[in-house]
This record gives C-alpha cells, structure tokens and sequence, in this order.
C-alpha cells in the first residue's frame, strides 16, 4: 500500500463523505478528530518504506505513488511533518464541539489538510500551487457563516492575495526547470528568483502583502480563521525550506538570507507597532500571526543547524497559543458580544477562564517570560544580534509593541478587578481552555523537554546546515 | 498555417473588448456574456499553441464557470455601492485603454524574455492588465471573481506557452470552476440560513 493513500486519498475521502453527513455534526466531529489522531499516531508509529510485519500479515507503506506521469511522494523523513499536521487537525477538530461555529469547518478543514499534505508531497512541486490553490477555495465556506448579512473585504482580499501567489509559482517552475538545464543563465535565475519571491510573498502575506491577514480576522470566526492561518503559512513555509533544500544555486544565495531577514524583521516590527493601535481581538490575533510568521523568516534567514531547530521549536508554543486564543474568542462570541475591545470590557467577570486563557495564548504570543515562546524567542533574537545586531534590536521593539497590546487586552478584559468571579462557564470548554493555559506555562518553564520535540521534520531537508 | 492563426489580431481586440466590458457594465447578464465571449477569445489563442482538443478544454471551463455564476444571479453582487454614472464608465473604460498602450508598448520588451507570438503575449497580458484593474477597482464579491477569472485567464495564455502538461490543464480547468462555485458561494451565503 502507498503511504499516499493512507495519508492523503483517505482522509480526502472522509472529507467527502463528512460534508455529506455534516448536519449530524457531532458524528462529523467525532469521526473527523478520530481520523485525524489515528492517522498522526500511525504516522509516528510506521515506518514507511520498511516492510512491516503484523502477525501473519507482511505489508510495506511505499512511499512513491505516481499519477499520471507525477509522484506523491511521502518518504520515512516525511513522518514527523505527517504527525505534526494530523495532530493539529485532530486537536482543532475536537474543539469545534465547544467553540460552536457553523458544521462546514470539519469536513472543509479536513480536506484542506489532505491537500495540503498532497501539495507538500507532490513532484514537480509546481502542481504545489494548484494544490495549495485548491485548498485555499476550498477554506473560503469556512470563514463564511451562513445567512451573514454582507461578505467582510477580509475574506475577498485573502481570495485575491492567494490565488494570485498561484501564477508566480507556475512561472518560478517554468523558470527553475530552466535554471535546471541551464544554470549559468542569469536572466533564468533572475526571474526564477523574483517569482518566487513574489509567490511566497502573496503566500506567507509577507510584507507589504499582508493587509488581509488581520482584516480577515476581525470579520471571519476565529477558529475557522485560527485553523487557516495554522495550517496555510507552515505548509507555505515547508515549501519554502523544500526549496531552499532541493536548489543549491539558491542555498548558497547569500542574499537571499538577507531579504529573508529583511522581510522577517520588517514583518514582526510593523505588525508588533499596528498592533498597539488596536481594538479588536481578531485583528490583534492577525498581527500576532503577521509576527509569527516574521519570526519564523527570521529563524530561516540564520542559514545555521540551530536556525533550523528554531524553526521547528517555534511551532509547538504557536500551535497551542492559537489554537487557545480561538477557542476563547470563539466562548467570547458565544455569549452575544463582539471582538471589539468595547464589547468586551469587564467581560472577566463573567467568563473568567475564557479571559484567562485568552491573557494567557496573547501574553504567550507577546514573548513574556516564562511562558512557552518566550524561550526560543530569546535564542533567536541572539543569533539574529549576533549578525545583525541593529535588526535585533528592530525586532525587539516589535515584540514589545505585541507585548504591550497584550497588557491592554488584558487591562480591557479585568477592567483592572482582579477579586473572586462568578464561574460560568461550561465545563468542556473550560477543561480545554485550562489544559492549553497551563500547557503554555509548562513549557515555559521546562522548555528543553518539550520544545525539541519537532525538531524532528528537519530530517526531511537533508542539505540544509 | 491553421486558420486560427490567420485571423491572429482579432482575438486579441475580442478579449481587449470583453474585459472593458466585464470592467464597465453593471448588468450581470452583460458581464456573464462578456466573460464567456472573453473565453473564446482565450481558447482561440490557445489554439494557436495548443492542440484544439486541449485547447478547447479552457472554453469548456470558462463557460461552466460562466454558467456556476449566472445560476447565483448576481445582480447585488456586481453592483457597486455609489449610484452608477457616466463618469465612471468613462474613467473605468479609459483606465482599461491606459492597460492596452501599455501591453502594447511593453510587447518587444517582454517577448525578449518568453518564446510566445506577440498576439498571445498582447492578449495574456491585457487580460492580466485589466483583472488586476478590476480587482484593484472593487470590492463586490462578483466583481471580484471576475476580476480574479479574467487574471487567471490571461495568465494561462502565457502559460500554455510554456507548459503543455494535460494534467496542468486538467487542474487548471478545475481551479477555474472552483473559483466560480466560490463565487457562487459568496453570493447566496447572506441568503442562507444559519448553520447551512
């Protein structure tokens, strides 16, 4: 059997029959969660490409499928990057239950997830961006609610900005094959090199292409737009480092590290400074997610064993984060109110585990101490001083900016009474909101156990340093 | 020489014409017609790089497209929010003959660059032209896929040129169908019940 049909005709196939099943959505949520952490636990479990013995059963997971003359390939490298995706789904799957939200998340994620895991596993990889692309149509039900009076400009602009990554991509394709034959052709490379800088640029809303992230936001429920900018920017950014990994011409590009650094710093200063400006948790949380992404830049821009492992640390504190501040936004509307910092003032009182948990995924995001980022952040921040210290310097004021944001959210929530609440709160979300609050905290403080345990998906870019 | 290739410039002032007309109209039957009348010019010149059984498959999706679009009947989302006037018909169509001189004066320019004749080159780039004029120009969801429909669109006439992949075509095609269902989408969603 191919790995591919296990982890991505499957769960491709569920999604189908979901969305037909969707109005029984507890079933939907159960099957689609289930799915997801089987297909995690058995991406950590088998190896691919080795023959398996089950008692008298041999069986062996090929890692190549081909399809009309083009492969899927999902290699024993790739096993680390397949947990990690499922895990996420399995994990925001099982919240939906109680962050409410309209029944099509389920079974439009899960086929989001199926395709992105095609596009990360498809050669060429220019049929990436038709995947990707695909993903992205099919992530636009989700972020709408049915029966909403007017289609917010986020979602519209989110449409234009990605699909137009689609044709740079196709064209940076042409364009390497190229470069491939012929490597001293330096208009080639020029034009590989600018497609694909604009793509990734459309793809990652790296600076300036980044208004939609936090006007999406503000309009879209947060865990459907919690779940998209999880899983869209890490497939883009694994892509990114496949790149890097597959094209020598471009690794040993030195400028390229410098643009990256660029373009990571200018993302976590000018988000982490608009952010400041706001009054609505969505857009909070998309600026938060502008300057995660900015670190991550900053993370590949080191070109070092240990830039990459930052890489992968980053993902753990921003997965729970996330997924935390959707889900308590989501209890937030549940109530009735808005996301508008107005709507939510003293709102403490009444739903403190939500606000709690909410301090908790944005003081995380803002890089305080002792919480779960806070650690990787400072090793970044002194690779990035140690070869440039002036851009170390910009980006330590941006994350104050966000840190700063966070404390005002935090006032705005409390309303500056920290004395004994009403609990009224249901119990589910609050057990969910309490386990992903103190996941943060122990992390923070014991962040050599459990940060290391991504580092895993470096295996599948073997020529990185 | 085919016979698509001997009538090589009208396609070219086909599409040129559709897009002003997907850029100027506020009636939604107008611009679904002007958007299947624009795929013909783009199957047409597809045709001449492409085999017609291959070409015709950009046709085929464009008019689906059309027909996934028409079935929503998008009057409130083609609709711009100020009173429609002569004025901005004027400056949309002129803006659109400012995108024309333009591809036309950057043809030799771009044709150093990419193996393609010049009238798929003018026809791909007005085409992109005069999306990104539309999607920089609006903000109803209608307008918006079109906009987006007719990018990609000029877009897949410079890329024929380059790649002749049938499952490149195939997802193509499926990408512009999925873009029209989305639109579709956008504009019955407000009429939805909640939780549909």
């Amino acid at each position: 059997m191919s790995a591919a049909l296990l982890w991505i005709f499957l769960p491709g196939l569920a999604a189908v029959g979901l969305w037909f099943g969707r109005k029984r959505s507890g079933m939907v949520v159960f099957v689609a969660t289930g799915l997801c952490l089987a297909l995690a636990g058995l991406a950590l479990v088998l190896p691919i490409g080795k023959a398996l013995r089950l008692g008298r059963l041999l069986f062996e997971l090929e890692p190549v499928m081909n399809i009309a003359g083009r492969r899927l390939v999902l290699a024993e490298a790739d096993r680390p990057l397949l947990t990690f995706f499922y895990a996420i789904a399995g994990f925001w799957f099982a919240g939906t239950l109680s962050a409410g939200g309209h029944r099509q998340i389920v079974p439009y994620g899960l086929g989001m997830v199926a395709l992105l895991v095609a596009a990360v596993a498809v050669e060429p990889f220019l049929f990436a961006a038709l995947l990707i692309e695909m993903a992205v149509l099919l992530s636009i039900p989700m972020l709408i609610t049915p029966g909403e009076a007017r289609i917010g400009q986020g979602v519209l602009r989110y449409l234009i900005f990605q699909t137009l990554a689609m044709p740079f991509i196709l064209l940076a394709g042409w364009a390497l094959s190229g470069v491939e034959a012929n490597p001293a052709d330096a208009t080639l490379v020029s034009l590989a090199s600018i497609f694909l800088g604009l793509g990734f640029a459309f793809w990652l809303a790296i600076f300036p292409f980044y208004t939609w992230v936090p006007l999406l936001a503000g309009q879209a429920p947060p865990y459907a737009v919690g779940f998209l900018y999880l899983v869209l920017p890490t497939t883009a950014l694994l892509l990114g480092l496949d790149f890097i990994n597959a094209y020598g011409w471009l690794r040993n590009a030195s400028q390229l590290y410098l643009i990256l650094r660029l373009g990571g710093a200018l993302m976590v200063v000018t988000a982490g400074v608009w952010s400041l400006f706001q009054r609505n948790l969505g857009r909070l949380f998309g600026y938060a997610m502008i300057v995660e992404t900015g670190f991550s830049l900053l993370a590949v821009s080191l070109n070092s064993h240990l830039g990459g492992e930052i890489f992968t640390m980053i993902f753990l504190p921003r997965v729970i984060a996330m997924g935390l501040w959707a889900l308590c936004s989501a209890a937030l509307l549940k109530t009735g109110r808005s996301l508008d910092y107005e709507s939510l003032e003293r709102v403490a009182e009444e739903l403190p585990t939500a606000s709690a948990g909410l301090a908790a995924a944005v003081l995380t995001l803002g890089g305080l101490p002792l919480l779960a980022a806070f650690p990787i952040r400072i090793v970044l921040l002194q690779e990035v001083a140690g070869q440039s210290p002036l851009t170390a310097v910009w980006v330590l004021a941006g994350m104050v900016g966000l840190l700063f944001s966070a404390f005002r959210l935090l006032a705005v929530l409390t309303g500056g009474y920290f004395g004994p609440r009403r609990f009224q709160e249901g119990r589910l979300q609050s057990a969910l909101i309490i386990a992903g609050a103190a996941a943060l905290l122990i992390i923070g403080f014991a962040p050599r156990l459990f940060l290391p345990l991504l580092a895993g998906m470096l295996k599948a870019f073997t020529r990185l340093p | 020489m085919t016979i698509l290739e001997r009538l090589e410039v009208f396609p070219v002032i086909l599409v040129a014409l559709c897009s002003v007309v997907l850029l100027v109209s506020q009636n939604w039957r107008y611009s679904i017609l002007a958007l299947a009348i624009q795929y013909v010019g783009v199957f047409w010149l597809v045709g001449t790089i492409w085999p017609f059984g291959l070409a015709v498959v950009k046709l085929v999706a464009g008019w689906m497209a059309g027909a996934a679009l028409s079935a929503s009947q998008p009057e409130e989302g083609l609709r711009e929010e100020a009173a429609p006037g002569a004025s901005r018909a004027v400056f949309r169509t002129l803006a659109a003959g400012l995108v024309v001189i333009l591809v036309v004066s950057v043809t030799p320019l771009v044709q150093g660059f990419a193996l393609i004749d010049p009238q798929s080159l003018q026809g791909g780039l007005i085409l992109i032209g005069a999306g990104l004029l539309h999607l920089g120009m609006s903000t109803r969801p209608m307008r918006v896929i079109l906009g987006l429909l007719t990018a990609l669109s000029g877009f897949e006439i410079l890329y024929a040129a380059v790649e002749t992949s049938v499952l490149v075509a195939g997802l193509q095609a499926i990408i512009t169908l999925g873009l029209a269902l989305v639109g579709a989408y956008l504009l019955a969603a407000p009429g939805m019940e909640g939780g549909e």
